[in-house]
């Protein structure tokens, strides 16, 4: 009679009825393959890179990619960019240097289907700057620079800080905001993915 | 602190549901999981943590430290007393050495089990003691929490503590969980983004 792991196996598909593994272990780039997949699919992660890609693309242009409180926001890749998915061999891309995402390296691999994952972005509205690390996956705001605080009193400094922090997370969620109301409509595959195409490959 | 000034490194939630919201409840929570010192003497535990007030982790938490407008701000504090294993290993080394000396054998797994807890305690109690401090700030007026924290051990452990105390159950504001928030339309990845094999492989 089985052993309870070994009927799990079983069950699995992992062993035949003799015990034995039907089917040779799988190889290294099979592997590679499924995390790369599984990473995808966690949280909807997919769906955090088309934004940060197409926030890429629509910061290429000197136009305000928003509005923020009726002001005009403006972004712009600034930093190293991280791009995964699937392309061959390779599941993740790393460049680095001083606006690196808009390399020409860069936009090759996202033809081939290596979609930004993580970057740093420079968000400028008005006279203020703010620089934030995003993700694709997790609302994370990380090694975020904020504007000069100007109140010296400490806790007015504090306050002064969090709103500083608050309003940070208000410009990403409008940058969401912003891509999810183009992603929602069917402008979304009649206009902005030809669009975005036709950038990465260079004929925009 | 890092609340209070240097880097900005968060993540964000949003807050589904809460036990406690009035400011005297929610200090008791705090309060009755409050931070309580390693207690060197005994050696028994390498590891403390608990919740403190931002701005001294050493004072009793009162509704006036614990509120910032209609915000919750405290940080979550942790001590370990660290041995460095290869410590360890050298007295084990050693003490099995002359135990087999004396006796004319080698120790038994449960001999040296033993010893290896009785080394480690009085390790323990010379052992440096490293005390870290992570910052939580609940935006109740918009049931936003945020855990100023990038190590996903120690968010996990906040969110449980959060949990426990709390009753704070937490979704992650990702852009996944935030198309699940406000938009109806099903959605599926772009194709021609990422290629034949991911569409075909009918994540959703």
């Amino acid at each position: 009679m089985p052993g309870s792991s070994e009927e799990a196996a079983f069950l699995r598909g992992e062993v035949g009825v003799d015990g034995a593994p039907v089917e040779e272990a799988r190889d290294e780039a099979e592997i590679q393959k499924t995390k790369a997949l599984e990473s995808l699919e966690r949280n909807r992660t997919w769906l955090g890179r088309e934004w940060l890609t197409w926030l890429l693309w629509r910061s290429n242009s000197t136009a305000p990619l928003t509005t923020f409180d009726g002001l005009d926001l403006h972004v712009i890749f600034v930093g190293p960019v991280v791009l995964q998915g699937l392309a061959g061999e390779a599941t993740e891309l790393r460049a680095k240097g001083y606006q690196s995402a808009y390399a020409e390296v860069v936009r090759e691999a996202l033809t081939r289907g290596l979609l930004v994952h993580r970057a740093t972005l420079r968000l400028m509205l008005d006279e203020q700057v703010y620089e934030v690390t995003v993700e694709a996956e997790q609302s994370v705001l990380r090694s975020a620079r904020l504007p000069q605080v100007l109140s010296e009193d400490d806790d007015e400094a504090l306050a002064e800080r969090l709103m500083l922090v608050d309003r940070l997370g208000s410009l990403v969620d409008a940058l969401w905001e912003a891509f999810a109301d183009v992603r929602e409509d069917a402008v979304w595959h009649r206009r902005e993915v030809p669009g975005l195409r036709a950038w990465m490959t260079g004929a925009e | 602190m890092p609340l209070l000034g240097g880097p900005v490194s968060l993540y964000r939630y949003r807050v589904l549901e809460a036990r406690a919201r009035s400011p005297r409840a929610v200090t008791q929570a705090f309060q009755d999981d409050a931070f309580v010192p390693l207690d060197r003497e005994s050696g028994e535990l390498d590891r403390a943590s608990g919740w403190v007030a931002l701005h001294d982790p050493d004072v009793r938490l009162t509704p006036s430290l614990v509120f910032l407008g209609d915000d919750a701000v405290v940080s979550w504090r942790v001590d370990e007393a660290r041995v460095p294993p290869a410590l360890v290993r050298a007295e084990l080394k050693a003490w099995r050495a002359s135990f087999e000396e004396a006796k004319g054998r080698p120790p038994t797994r449960r001999e040296a089990s033993e010893e290896k807890e009785l080394r480690l305690r009085q390790l323990r109690k010379q052992a440096f003691v490293t005390s870290k401090t992570y910052d939580v700030r609940w935006r109740m007026d918009v049931d936003e929490l945020q855990i100023w924290a990038v190590s996903s051990r120690i968010l996990e452990e906040i969110a449980v503590a959060l949990e426990e105390d709390l009753g704070l159950v937490l979704r992650p504001l990702g852009p996944g969980a935030r198309w699940a928030d406000g938009r109806s339309a099903e959605i599926s990845p772009t194709p021609s983004l990422f290629g034949a094999e991911v569409s075909s492989a009918g994540i959703q």
